[in-house]
């Protein structure tokens, strides 16, 4: 099927998807205006035109051809991880810390888009590997390993959070490929049993850090005082808020970053869990919306591709907001396209015009071949 | 159309089970959601600012700083201080009033008191009788409340005031780093240890969530966590030594002093005068001790041992003759006739005296300038500026503290970089007895001296005990170095040594070591021709650096000394006695 078959159709792109994405950005735009005490400046108005040219790329992406993006899958991998370790080598030389490569229209973070490329790279290798292949050892080695070399880049950065959500998603892709279960079993008990070992082999401040990691309240001034604050915005919400603008936690800066990472202690502060459950919502709807195309199309590779853009999202908003009830340690992850922040407004937007790329061309037959 | 295959059922059985297990996940958040906002509302509403419950943090006692022997040089007493917050009163002003009714103080400006979200310290340290007074006559004043506190304490004052360096509350345009720096008692280290330990010596804040009552008065403490005490810290400092020498300096305007252990890198004294007490900034220095500080003729806020340059004068000396012997350009027994002067092209450079003949040894010994004249253009500046900078010259030794100075040693590439000039003889000939650009602080002068009699090995200064940071040994000849030593011994107890006069006597404790005096102003030809102007005769900020850098005991140095007194005249007279004050205290009463 062609671009122009494609366009000829009545309706290409799913307006109520595209609603519903909307509507989530809606609350990022509402919450970043009152964050700046009902102000558009600094946050909400540099939100609103990312998103509006997100939108765009979303389309652009959602229009083409899956059998192009299936064509490019190794090569975006390839040229993720060329970035990835051109931004690791820069700073290293000493030209600065810059995780970030800077095309004047859109600032790329490598590892934001690899991300993306991992996934496409994962569902590709699966989508060739001929059945029953995935029952032997040797076929999980190279998909292992296209996980393992991104991810201790990532480790070096160093980010365990954006890491554990990048593995978490390449797993998926895994479990739905058929990986079988006592090899999962095996998988995580290897790496239970091999802990204690980096464990010893850490430096102290490396240990240091890992254990503020996992219980925040060691460190009572950083991450310790910011949860228990986001809890208290949290709840003295109520089931209906405070009224937008009327949050005494937000308003106070007693909330931390309040436009980014904690941005759902906001919302809860303000609009209550009424707020809060909405936003869940849709995010579910997308969810369920990203399973179906998953289960509809008929390509390994459109289906592996949208599970695992699926459980990216899924694993993005589900950590954010369990840090931020208090259930997970305090990491730096966004809330998809509520947070402020352009680079990992990109990702989704890239990752969501794939799954309605996969959902436009669900009846596209894909050989082996690619 | 292809019907399903055993492939596409797991597919399809796998992603509902994934898809399950991210309902269920959600489902708990939902869950979590409903159960702090709706459940467990009323408590985190308590919780909430509105409710008055107030975290308040508690600081830990700050690390001691303690000399090598134990002995405290700064360390947290606890006291009791006056405190007021105005958020918890509801008529501020009124409070103040009654406050002032019952217990007298300074008028303060209760505009600046009365702003909320802030908190004022009213008067600290109280005595005990002011305590128990406040505590009878202030329990219905809102926000008013006598609270423990600890005040850092320096109870060696001045001579070790560039050593622990003080602390002082944050600037009010700092913004604050984390939530503790708003406490009234909260100290940043802002120079010598205080300033570059910080870290460690802070420790960890604990807190408390305390309910309190429309009063503003605790009615209980919800929950506590306890902080960690910042850690002590162990200096290489020897406090005896380091107070001793401080006395025997403080008869000269301006000096410093830099005690080294060659055998460790650790720095036992480490000495700048005049100085202040760091006790006065702890509380906010008040102005006209600020005034009279900043405004001190001799720079009494500057370590001048980390942070004081001077030409090196003759020290460098040694560095040529080590270089040249290195290069092979001289042997121990090489001789040259000193005729009091050398004459490069129109240029007449002058010796203090005529020696005659000279080997490297006797040179050294009676400072003949014109025996090195010669071998430093035999020798080259590329290998002296190399050998200076092994010895330490030239760069930053890397001791703890903050905003120690480079010095400088002149070469090609500096001087084509900072005058776009070409390296002449002539400047050689200058670099060769240290005047000229060259410049070093005391502690690099130390470093080097004890490099040059620690066998080849070396350290990077320290200031923390045991924190021994050996680098790699130096690539020199023992025979060379040892020329050296031996010569620097003949400098003080060879009769006809420069400093004979200063030696020290004591059987046993020998001192080897070498003066220096250098210029600070260019004697003109005129001056020369009629007669040399005496030090006395010129202003003060005129006269010569005097610089003596010694070792003792001379066959196997425990200690190193550099004493540079500002504008003090000739080194062997003025700086050498100080020196060997020093030396002679720390051999009787340092065992290491």
């Amino acid at each position: 099927m062609s671009f122009a078959s494609t366009l000829k159709r009545r309706r290409p792109i799913k307006l109520s998807i595209l609603l519903i994405v909307c509507a989530i950005a809606c609350v990022g735009f509402v919450m970043l205006y009152f964050a700046a005490g009902g102000s558009f400046s600094p946050w909400a108005h540099k939100q609103m035109l990312r998103f509006a040219g997100g939108l765009v790329i979303l389309c652009l992406i959602a229009l083409v051809d899956l059998r192009f993006w299936l064509s490019i899958a190794y090569v975006s991998y390839a040229i993720s991880l060329v970035l990835l370790l051109a931004v690791e080598i820069a700073g290293k030389v000493g030209m600065g810390a810059q995780r970030w490569i800077d095309l004047y229209v859109i600032v790329l973070q490598p590892s934001e888009l690899m991300k993306i490329a991992l996934l496409m790279t994962l569902a590709r290798y699966f989508h060739t590997l001929p059945p029953l292949e995935i029952r032997k050892m040797r076929a999980l080695i190279p998909p292992a390993i296209m996980v393992a070399v991104p991810s201790l880049l990532m480790l070096r950065q160093p980010d365990l959070g954006t890491m554990v959500i990048f593995v978490g998603a390449g797993a998926s892709i895994f479990f739905v490929a058929g990986m079988r279960f006592w090899k999962i079993a095996a998988l995580v008990i290897s790496a239970l049993v091999a802990s204690p070992f980096f464990w010893m082999n850490m430096h102290d401040y490396q240990k240091k850090r890992v254990l503020t990691f996992l219980d925040p309240e060691r460190d009572p001034l950083g991450s310790g005082y910011h949860i228990l604050q986001s809890k208290i915005a949290l709840g003295s919400g109520g089931f209906f808020g405070q009224g937008l603008g009327q949050g005494s936690q937000s308003n106070l800066n007693f909330l931390p970053e309040k436009q980014t990472d904690f941005i759902f202690a906001m919302l809860c502060e303000e609009t209550g869990v009424m707020g809060g459950a909405l936003l869940m919502a849709l995010y579910v709807t997308l969810l369920v919306y990203g399973f179906r195309v998953s289960l509809l199309s008929r390509s390994a590779f459109g289906r592996y591709l949208g599970v695992g853009l699926t459980t990216l999202l899924f694993l993005c908003a589900f950590v954010n907001m369990a840090m931020v009830m208090g259930l997970a340690p305090v990491v730096g992850i966004p809330l998809p396209l509520v947070s402020y922040g352009g680079t990992a407004m990109m990702t989704f937007m890239m990752g969501l015009g794939l799954l309605m790329s996969i959902s436009i061309h669900r009846h596209v037959r894909l050989g082996r071949g690619g | 159309m292809s019907r399903d295959t055993p492939k596409d059922t797991r597919f399809s059985r796998r992603t509902l089970l994934l898809a399950g297990a991210q309902g269920v996940l959600m489902s708990v958040l939902l869950g979590r959601l409903v159960y702090l906002g709706g459940v467990r509302s009323s408590h985190y509403n308590t919780l909430s600012r509105k409710n008055r419950v107030r975290l308040r943090f508690a600081l830990p006692l700050r690390g001691r700083i303690l000399d090598r022997t134990g002995v405290a040089l700064a360390q947290d007493e606890m006291i009791y201080r006056l405190v007021f917050y105005p958020g918890e009163s509801t008529e501020p002003v009124k409070t103040l009033t009654d406050l002032y009714g019952v217990f007298p103080l300074p008028p303060l400006d209760f505009k600046q008191l009365t702003r909320r979200g802030s908190v004022h310290i009213l008067k600290e340290p109280l005595t005990w009788d002011e305590v128990c007074h406040l505590e009878i006559h202030t329990r219905d004043l809102e926000g008013v409340e006598v609270e423990k506190g600890a005040l850092r304490m320096y109870p060696l004052k001045d001579p070790l005031c560039h050593v622990t360096g003080y602390v002082q509350p944050p600037g009010k345009d700092e913004p604050a780093q984390n939530p503790a720096w708003r406490l009234p008692d909260f100290r940043l280290g802002r120079e010598g240890c205080e300033k570059a330990f910080d870290e460690t010596l802070q420790g960890t804040p604990g807190y408390r969530e305390v309910e309190v009552n429309a009063r503003g008065q605790e009615i209980r403490e919800l929950t506590q966590k306890q902080g960690i005490q910042g850690q002590d810290l162990l200096l290489s400092i020897h406090a005896g030594l380091q107070q001793h020498a401080f006395e025997v300096l403080s008869s000269k305007e301006s000096a410093s002093a830099v005690v080294m252990d060659p055998r460790t890198g650790e720095i036992l004294t480490f000495v700048s005068t005049p100085s202040y007490d760091p006790n006065l900034f702890v509380q906010g220095i008040s102005s006209e001790h600020w005034v009279a500080l900043r405004d001190n003729p001799y720079a009494a806020l500057t370590n001048k041992s980390l942070r004081g340059q001077y030409a090196p004068g003759s020290l460098v000396k040694m560095i040529v003759a080590l270089a040249a012997l290195k290069a092979g350009k001289i042997t121990p027994t090489t001789t040259i006739q000193c005729s009091g002067y050398c004459e490069l092209g129109s240029h007449r450079y002058h010796c203090w005296r005529t020696h005659g003949p000279v080997n490297v040894t006797s040179a050294l010994r009676e400072s003949c300038d014109v025996y090195f004249y010669d071998i430093a253009r035999r020798v080259g500046i590329d290998a002296i500026e190399q050998m200076a900078r092994m010895l330490g010259l030239g760069a930053p030794t890397g001791v703890e503290l903050v905003g120690e100075k480079a010095g400088l040693v002149p070469g090609r590439a500096w001087k084509r970089k900072t005058q776009n000039r070409a390296w002449t003889p002539g400047d050689t000939i200058l670099s060769s007895i240290g005047q000229g650009a060259s410049l070093a602080t005391p502690l690099q002068i130390a470093l080097m001296m004890c490099r040059l009699v620690g066998d080849g090995r070396a350290f990077t200064p320290t200031l923390v005990k045991g924190n021994h940071i050996p680098l790699p040994g130096l690539p020199l000849e023992p025979t060379h170095l040892a020329l050296i030593r031996e010569a620097m011994n003949q400098v003080v107890n060879h009769p006809s040594g420069t400093s004979y006069a200063q030696r020290l006597a004591i059987p046993g404790l020998e001192m080897g070591g070498k003066t220096a005096t250098s210029q600070v102003r260019r004697i003109s030809m005129k001056e020369r021709q009629t007669r040399v102007l005496k030090n006395e005769e010129i202003p003060w900020e005129k006269r010569d650096h005097a610089l003596f850098a010694g070792y003792a005991p001379v066959n196997d140095p425990r200690f190193v000394v550099c004493v540079v007194v500002e504008h003090g005249g000739g080194g062997g007279r003025v700086a050498t006695p100080l020196g060997r004050d020093i030396l002679t205290y720390a051999q009787k009463e340092i065992a290491t």
